[in-house]
């Protein structure tokens, strides 16, 4: 019976880690380039459980009742890379990627990170960076533009009056599993992957890709993961109650 | 206590922040020489959860996020409709640049908005901005106005009875968004905007340059802002919801 407490608090503890994930894509439903996680739940390895001390069974050892799983628990992350969708801004420092491939920004420790949030800038030296300032690579490193007077091509190819010809450093990965966030609209590849070129894609200047997070989908899923920790949170108490019962029982003239 | 509280609680102050640039916006569609502002977003630090099945420091992809945060508030630079006013110091840009005016402190602000008038002074006439500022020439120095009106041509050039007097200033910037505003569709320069050059623009005479702020724009943006920030109220509710169940297991 107390077995059942700790069944219902996993599963408690389990809907909390899925309404932290549900919350953080909901407050970035404005987000450009956010893509949408879920958490993907597993339950715990199952364990035999044996009954002892039965007096009907008299062979050496204890009879198997089935098997037993002690609840639930948070197994991994999947992130959706689907594309978001585009919206017009007619600015030119805003460029957009449609299909399966990915910017690539210096940070400031000189590592290569990712996005897919294409509202960039142009710093006072002339560089493409993010809002953050991290600088945007092409193909020769970073990319001067001069002024906020220059194009993009469909393939990447950056030209303008006062820019150095290049061509965008875009990338693509055999499995978007390998990215990590790190905040600030980055991915950093984690377990020691590669990017591959990217196959099919268009960049599009002057529009930017919005958040592929659906408001119906997360409205849904926190009706859901709300009523789950509700009737996890019934479980407890209802074992809460048959303890007490069974507290009470051995007070006399109660 | 739960995360999603703050997360929620986070992304509800970046819409706010959204809601208030838009409501700048919509309140200076009729300003001469302003530019709409846009609110971009990021999302915050990630935080790697503890996974109950792998062993303590074992990599896992378990992110819990903390929201969104405003990545910037960017200025909308592009052209804005003209309307032609007839009046001999009203002026318009066409194409890039700023027109640079003496502040009320001696600093050099730059601005879009070409409503001038002609001031007298003990010395002269003087031209200068409604409320009185300088208005600076591609020198640098004020610009002295003589008697009897004069024309101005596309490259800032004022003539007086086909005698060049002067030229209106005219600058840009590598990088315009990075000019801190300073109110009045003023700006000044700033580390991030780069020095002050010479811009390539038109200066169109007796013509004011509108507010580019699209109100259709803004409309659907305040819509999709005001839907946002209760989707994320919800989820704060919610959460609240979870934590008053959690508290009342026991009773």
């Amino acid at each position: 019976m107390v077995r059942g407490l700790y069944t219902g608090a996993t599963g408690m503890i389990v809907q909390r880690n899925k309404m932290d994930v549900i919350t953080n894509n909901i407050a970035n439903v404005e987000t450009a380039g956010y893509k949408a996680d879920m958490l993907v739940t597993s339950t715990f390895d199952e364990v035999m459980l044996q009954r002892l001390h039965d007096p009907n069974v008299n062979f050496v050892g204890a009879q198997q009742v089935g098997p037993y799983s002690y609840g639930t628990h948070v197994e991994e992350m999947f992130t959706d890379f689907s594309t978001g969708t585009l919206e017009e801004t007619r600015r030119n420092t805003d460029l957009a990627i449609v299909g399966d491939a990915f910017f690539s920004v210096e940070a400031e420790d000189g590592r290569v990170l990712y996005t897919r949030s294409g509202n960039f800038t142009v710093n006072a030296e002339g560089y493409l960076t993010t809002q953050d300032g991290q600088y945007v690579l092409g193909q020769n490193g970073r990319i001067f533009v001069g002024s906020e007077n220059f194009s993009v091509s469909p393939e990447g190819l950056v030209t303008g009056p006062m820019a150095l010809e290049d061509t965008l450093a875009l990338v693509s990965f055999e499995d978007p599993g390998v990215l990590r966030k790190v905040g600030n609209s980055l991915f950093d590849i984690y377990g020691g992957a590669a990017p591959v070129p990217p196959g099919d894609y268009t960049v599009r200047q002057g529009m930017l890709e919005g958040s592929n997070v659906s408001a119906i989908d997360e409205m849904v899923n926190m009706i859901a993961v709300y009523r789950n920790y509700e009737v996890n949170q019934r479980i407890v108490s209802m074992v809460d109650k048959s303890l007490e019962q069974a507290v009470s029982l051995g007070r006399v003239g109660g | 206590m739960q995360q999603s509280l703050y997360t929620a609680a986070a992304g509800m102050a970046s819409q706010q922040t959204r809601l208030d640039t838009i409501a700048q916006n919509i309140a200076n569609t009729q300003s001469a020489g302003y530019k709409a502002a846009r609110v971009d977003f990021k999302d915050a630090l990630y935080q790697t959860m503890k996974s109950p099945v792998l062993a303590d420091g074992a990599e896992n992809n378990l992110l819990v996020g903390s929201g969104a945060l405003v990545s910037s508030i960017a200025t909308n630079f592009e052209q804005g409709s003209f309307i032609e006013t007839g009046e001999m110091y009203d002026f318009a840009i066409a194409g890039e640049g700023f027109f640079a005016v003496r502040g009320r402190n001696g600093e050099v602000l730059y601005t879009r908005n070409g409503s001038f008038r002609a001031q007298p002074m003990d010395d002269g006439m003087y031209l200068v901005t409604q409320t009185g500022e300088f208005v600076l020439g591609a020198d640098g120095d004020v610009i002295r106005l003589p008697e009897g009106g004069v024309r101005v041509a596309e490259d800032g050039t004022i003539l007086s009875d086909g005698r060049q007097i002067g030229r209106i200033g005219l600058f840009t910037f590598t990088n315009p968004n990075g000019l801190s505003k300073e109110g009045e569709t003023r700006y000044a320069e700033t580390a991030a905007s780069g020095p002050a050059q010479a811009a390539t623009g038109a200066i169109v005479q007796g013509s004011l340059e509108q507010s580019n702020v699209s109100l259709a724009d803004e409309l659907t943006m305040l819509i999709r802002s005001q839907r946002a920030y209760a989707l994320m109220s919800r989820a704060l509710s919610t959460t609240d919801n979870m934590m008053g169940l959690a508290n009342t297991m026991h009773g």
